[in-house]
């Protein structure tokens, strides 16, 4: 009944009167909550004024444009073009390029459409943040298929995962998980099996379809934290590194291979 | 017992950057005062570790409206805070807090008006 009810729904209800659930408790009560997490949200307020976070920090859309991630200049007064290495140097240009000759002068609609593929672009950069960044760049390459000739890579958040394995804590608290589901399943969600199966079946050993859903659920959800420690993403254009100074070992052994000399060699 | 209670706090809870001030010397010059325990009576140490912890309040408050009234307004609380505030880096900026203060203060101005 109450969970058809729209305005219990989206939350705004009464809370005095017969058309209240539970009857007549109050506004004092039906806020509470709410006035409680404006005071905390007053209370972080004034701390963050009070550190000088409120009004001194601002924090940057891009998190590589923060100071703790710019690693490749640390001197800020030396951050221009010279201090770049040559891919990066490339891609400034290139991009200084697209913007004085070829942005200025395209069409609106030209001019939409590489707005509207900046901002796909951008949601899909969104979810590295996940990631931690706290790295350092030179990395072991957990590669095997090119471990050999690139012992080691430099970080991106595409390429290196999170470095700690947290398998064994993940595994026992699911397994945790599980155990609970099967036995507490009734007083986890409340469902009554001779009910939803008959009275007449009054088999209580069987599972129920949501029951084995929800282990099932979990199952894949070990799988896939283990899928995604495992699996790593490696493109052609990482072990060149558009974006990032590359070991000179790396130089040494060549680029060549992956079919880009110009670039390595410059 | 009290000076082991604010030391405790004063290692592990209160963040010390609260307390830095400039202070007059003798010679009509500010110099920064690093600040120190014996300055600091219990409550004030209790009210800088809450509010040096107000980050985590605010995240508990916002777990805590949802279990209170599950519904469409608290839920859109929570998914902006885990989809956007905890992943940002290194914190959330002061204009998203503005936000969710004003979110606030028309969710309750609207329930009390309804």
């Amino acid at each position: 009944m109450l969970a058809s009810r729209v305005d219990y729904i989206i939350g705004i209800h009464k809370f005095a009167g017969p058309a209240s659930y539970p009857r007549n408790t109050g506004i004092f009560y039906g806020i509470l909550a709410d006035v409680l997490l404006l005071m905390a949200l007053l209370l972080h307020k004034q701390y963050l004024s009070k550190i000088g976070a409120w009004n001194y920090v601002k924090t940057q859309g891009n998190i590589y444009k923060n100071p703790s991630f710019n690693i490749e200049s640390k001197n800020i007064a030396s951050n221009d073009g010279d201090s770049r290495n040559p891919n990066q140097r490339m891609d400034l240009l290139a991009q200084q390029h697209h913007d004085v000759f070829i942005y200025d002068q395209s069409a609106w609609y030209e001019k939409a459409w590489y707005n509207v593929k900046k901002f796909a672009y951008q949601i899909a950069n969104f979810y590295g943040k996940v990631l931690p960044q706290y790295m350092h760049r030179k990395q072991k390459n957990l590669d095997a298929r090119h471990r050999m000739g690139h012992p080691f890579i430099t970080h991106k958040f595409k390429k290196v995962k999170p470095g700690k394995d947290y398998f064994t804590p993940i595994f026992f608290i699911l397994l945790l998980v599980v155990v609970l589901t099967l036995i507490y399943w009734k007083n986890i969600s409340g469902e009554d099996k001779a009910q939803s199966f008959g009275a007449a079946t009054l088999s209580l050993d069987r599972f129920s379809a949501v029951q084995v859903i929800t282990l099932l659920m979990i199952l894949i959800l070990l799988l896939l934290e283990r899928m995604l420690y495992r699996a790593r993403y490696v493109d052609e254009r990482d072990l060149i590194g558009k974006y990032q100074s590359q070991p000179d070992t790396y130089l040494r052994t060549g680029a060549r291979s992956f079919g880009q000399p110009n670039a390595a060699n410059g | 017992m009290n000076y082991q209670i604010r030391l405790y706090l004063w290692t592990n809870y209160v963040d010390h950057i609260l307390f830095m001030h400039l202070e007059k010397t003798k010679d009509e010059f500010y110099l920064l005062r690093k600040p120190s325990l014996r300055d600091y009576g219990i409550l004030r140490l209790l009210e800088a570790s809450l509010s040096s912890r107000s980050s985590q309040l605010v995240y508990i408050a916002i777990v805590f409206n949802f279990i209170m009234n599950g519904n469409l307004i608290s839920l859109f609380i929570v998914v902006t805070v885990m989809g956007f505030s905890i992943l940002n880096n290194p914190l959330p900026s002061s204009k998203f807090w503005k936000f969710l203060m004003s979110y606030m203060l028309t969710i309750i101005s609207l329930k009390f008006l309804y």
